[in-house]
């Protein structure tokens, strides 16, 4: 492939392929491309650097919650990871070897957001268009992320708060929290992690609670440079601790199939927790989760609860009813002066914005498609899209289990699609509208009787839009690679030029 | 509580003994049926707890606790009980056979006198006759059951559960484990019955497809000796879990998977192949 004197990859000329975003996802498609060595692709990237979730989110006790061994690629073991459950940083610089190791970072152009991406349907090809000029590739991959778009509370007044205000994906390393008076508004996978670290240095700590997760205890602990060592040496000794990691994470899968005698004895396991760390019946009563176990992410930590028992940390669970210069005032008539405000509010995770952004035939754009919830073919692949394989987008996050191994998954889907489509020796494959129906109502019947539809809560699982369980998969880890990972050009059609000049749909075999 | 929501609890009536049963069989569900046999000491309850419901989203699953009569405990005895309640709740196609530890032979030996019955069998944990390692620690146990059944609980912990596996929790989990242990009516007779049955010739005659599952760290029925079901049955593929004895508690995931993918399409793996590991 040529390079321009910048050093990024020649805008004039079609690609192969080209992969949006420097995740997991963008990075372990980038890598499996590579290794095959058969086509040549360009990653672009919004941001300057790689990493996605893992470079955003270093607000202070950032730290995975599916342990490293696990949460990495199946082909890049790491002997050298420090923890059971590794650091923020150390995780990043994984992704930053990734994109070296597997030679992927002079294919990369940073700065690059997608703002639209044109399926130009003469030329069978993929128009793209950010700030770092126009691309153009046969084959579109999006790995823009499920978690990615930082969302912040509806609350009078608070774009108008005097102190500062930050979200916890875009952690303002300026601002010195020692002293201060904080507030943190969410109680979830994030916030629990903030706020013991923050406690350490603030002046005073006010938690902004919902709803009370569920906390487990978090079996966290240092490697031995003994085990490091024989990692390093027997490689297969990691690969037995990952199965052991992953068949573990998938036993919690019971659980959210609404079995009862399993749902209480895994919540048990958190109210026990719960109990051993607090002993203030008041405190416990507000930390008490109100709906069924496993209904919203269940969150690890053995530092959360105790931080609450220090003098300086409060925890509100009335509810906000607006912000008053640097006041939020609460709806039982309290109120709280703050020097900072961190929203620990999680992302938009139901409506993606990279749907605005994607235009299939007939200059369609995803947004529309996807106007009451988002739904995939094999969780990829979408009608009116040729060519277009989406990774990590519907019904792929895991309550139980690592997101790696889902984007693994797909990328050997997308792999054997692309294969497939070149040997045949057609210029663009795009799925069945009925097989992606049938797919959404086999998705949808699974999710009958799981906790996320029945367990009485609201969460980001289902789109409040349809009702629908549309950015989870409802089955274990190791189903979703069985449904989706092999490729079968069945529901395919292909479109072929006719004599008219006019393109017809047609199935590939 | 209940094993699942759906399990229908019943009794079979065989010769003078009640047998329990829990069948999820709903009007109109014409999925598959798999049976589940328990180990040693257990029932459905205690060793299905979570590979119940894991099936019971897929099939239909009919656990059978198996009795222990007066007097010498033979394996047709016990073959006899599930044949029972087989012929009760389930007589109208062959079922999925599934049998764990003791439960294993059990339906070995259901499947050599009821092929009729038995549309596959998947055998975990099992073995074909105990050798003197086997009968050492079988020894052991009845000695410290006869002395100190508080030795015998962190004893039987210690054998039951595979090395990785306990290494992996802590203090108070391990003495949870140890606490848990109970020693229901019967078990002595079953341990006597672990010592003496014998599967010898009679695997050749079993026609079912079946699936061989050992655990890589039992140290209570060591791969060694599960490997030897997968030597004798003609019909055979062999899959190894990184556990103990304690499969079905150690793995239930992974073990639900194996038997599902081999009920789906039981020639997936061709009959004398060891199966691919799952990918993870
Ligand atoms: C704090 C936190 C902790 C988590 N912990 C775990 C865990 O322990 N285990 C687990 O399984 N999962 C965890 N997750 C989920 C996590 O998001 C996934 O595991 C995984 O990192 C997602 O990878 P990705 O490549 O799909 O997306 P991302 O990592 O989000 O990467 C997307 C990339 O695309 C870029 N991008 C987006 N839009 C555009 C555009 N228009 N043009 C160009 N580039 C664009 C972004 O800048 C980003 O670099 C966590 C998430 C968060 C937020």
């Amino acid at each position: 492939m040529e390079s321009t004197p910048m050093g990024h990859p020649a805008s004039d000329s079609p690609v192969d392929v080209i992969i949006v975003g420097t995740g997991f996802g963008g990075l372990g498609m980038g890598a499996k491309l590579a290794r095959e060595g058969k086509r040549s692709f360009i990653i672009l990237e919004r941001d300057e650097e790689v990493g996605g979730t893992w470079r955003d989110n270093h607000y202070p006790g950032a730290a995975c919650d599916v342990p490293s061994h696990l949460y990495s690629f199946s082909f890049r073991p790491n002997p050298e990871w420090s923890r059971m459950f590794a650091p923020q940083q150390e995780i990043l610089d994984y992704l930053r070897s990734v994109a070296r190791d597997e030679n992927l970072l002079e294919r990369m152009v940073f700065g690059a957001e997608v703002t639209g991406a044109l399926w130009d349907e003469a030329a069978a090809l993929w128009k793209v268009t950010t700030p770092k000029g126009e691309f153009a590739a046969r084959t579109l991959v999006t790995a823009v992320g499920h978690l990615s778009e930082p969302k912040l509370p509806v609350i009078d007044g608070l774009s108008d708060f005097s102190g500062h205000l930050f979200h916890s994906a875009q952690w303002n390393d300026e601002i010195d929290l020692t002293g201060k008076r904080v507030g943190i508004v969410g109680s979830g996978a994030t916030a629990i992690q903030v706020l013991p670290e923050v406690a350490k240095v603030a002046g005073e700590v006010v938690v902004f609670q919902r709803s009370a997760p569920y906390v487990t205890p978090r079996p966290d602990r240092a490697y031995t440079e003994e085990e490091k060592g024989l990692f390093r040496k027997m490689p297969e000794v990691m690969q037995e601790l990952r199965e052991e990691m992953f068949w573990s994470n998938e036993e919690r899968y019971a659980q959210r199939r609404g079995t009862p005698t399993l749902v209480s004895a895994a919540a048990q396991v958190a109210l026990d927790h719960l109990h051993r760390q607090i002993e203030d019946t008041e405190l416990r009563r507000k930390l008490t989760p109100d709906y069924t176990f496993g209904c919203k992410r269940v969150l690890k930590s053995s530092d959360y609860y105790p931080t609450f028992t220090q003098d300086h940390v409060h925890l509100e669970t009335g509810g906000i009813t607006r912000v008053e210069g640097n006041r939020v005032l609460g709806r039982d008539g309290g109120s709280h002066e703050l020097d900072v405000i961190i929203a620990c509010t999680g992302f938009e995770a139901t409506d993606l914005p990279i749907a605005y952004r994607i235009f299939g035939r007939d200059g369609q754009p995803l947004s529309e498609r996807w106007a009451n919830g988002m739904q995939a073919y094999a969780t990829t692949a979408v009608h009116g899209f040729p060519n277009l394989w989406i990774i990590n987008g519907p019904n792929t996050g895991l309550g139980h289990n690592s997101a790696v191994y889902i984007a693994e998954a797909q990328i050997d889907y997308i792999m054997a699609a692309v294969n497939f489509r070149d040997e045949a020796g057609v210029p663009a494959l795009e799925v069945s509208g009925e097989a992606e129906d049938a797919f959404m109502d086999r998705v949808d019947h699974l999710a009958q009787g799981t906790v996320w539809l029945e367990g009485g809560c609201s969460s980001w699982y289902v789109d409040h839009r349809n009702g629908r369980l549309t950015t989870l998969w409802p089955e274990p880890a190791y189903t979703f690679r069985q449904v989706n990972a092999p490729f079968d050009p069945e529901p395919y059609l292909t479109w072929s030029p006719d004599e008219a000049g006019e393109h017809i749909l047609a199935g590939v075999r | 509580m209940k094993i699942h929501p759906d399990a229908n609890e019943g009794l079979a009536h065989i010769g003078a003994l009640s047998v329990p049963f829990h069948d999820t069989l709903a009007p109109e569900d014409s999925r598959n049926t798999i049976v589940l046999i328990h180990g040693t000491g257990g029932s459905a309850k205690t060793h299905f707890r979570t590979l119940f419901p894991m099936l019971a989203a897929r099939y239909r699953v009919l656990a059978v606790d198996l009795q222990t009569p007066d007097g010498e405990l033979t394996l047709g005895a016990l073959t006899e009980q599930v044949a029972g309640v087989i012929d009760q709740q389930a007589p109208a196609r062959p079922v999925h056979v599934v049998g764990y530890s003791l439960g294993a032979l059990v339906a070995a030996d259901l499947a050599a006198s009821r092929p009729e019955s038995v549309a596959s069998l998947t055998l975990v944990a099992g073995w074909v006759r105990a050798d003197t390692q086997q009968r050492l620690r079988n020894r052991i146990w009845h000695r410290l059951f006869e002395s100190d059944q508080d030795l015998l609980r962190e004893f039987v912990t210690w054998t039951a559960y595979g090395h990785p596996f306990l290494a992996g929790r802590g203090d108070a989990d391990i003495q949870a484990l140890v606490d848990a242990r109970t020693f229901p009516e019967g078990i002595a007779e079953q341990m006597r019955l672990n010592a003496v049955a014998d599967l010898t010739g009679r695997l050749a005659g079993i026609t079912a497809p079946s699936l061989v599952i050992a655990g890589a760290h039992d140290q209570m029925v060591p791969a060694r000796q599960t490997r030897l079901l997968f030597g004798g049955l003609p019909n055979a593929r062999y899959a190894v879990i990184g556990s103990g004895h304690a499969v079905p508690h150690e793995r239930p995931a992974q073990l639900f998977q194996l038997i599902s993918g081999f009920v789906e399409d039981p020639a997936a793996t061709p009959a004398d192949e060891v199966q691919e590991p799952i990918f993870v």
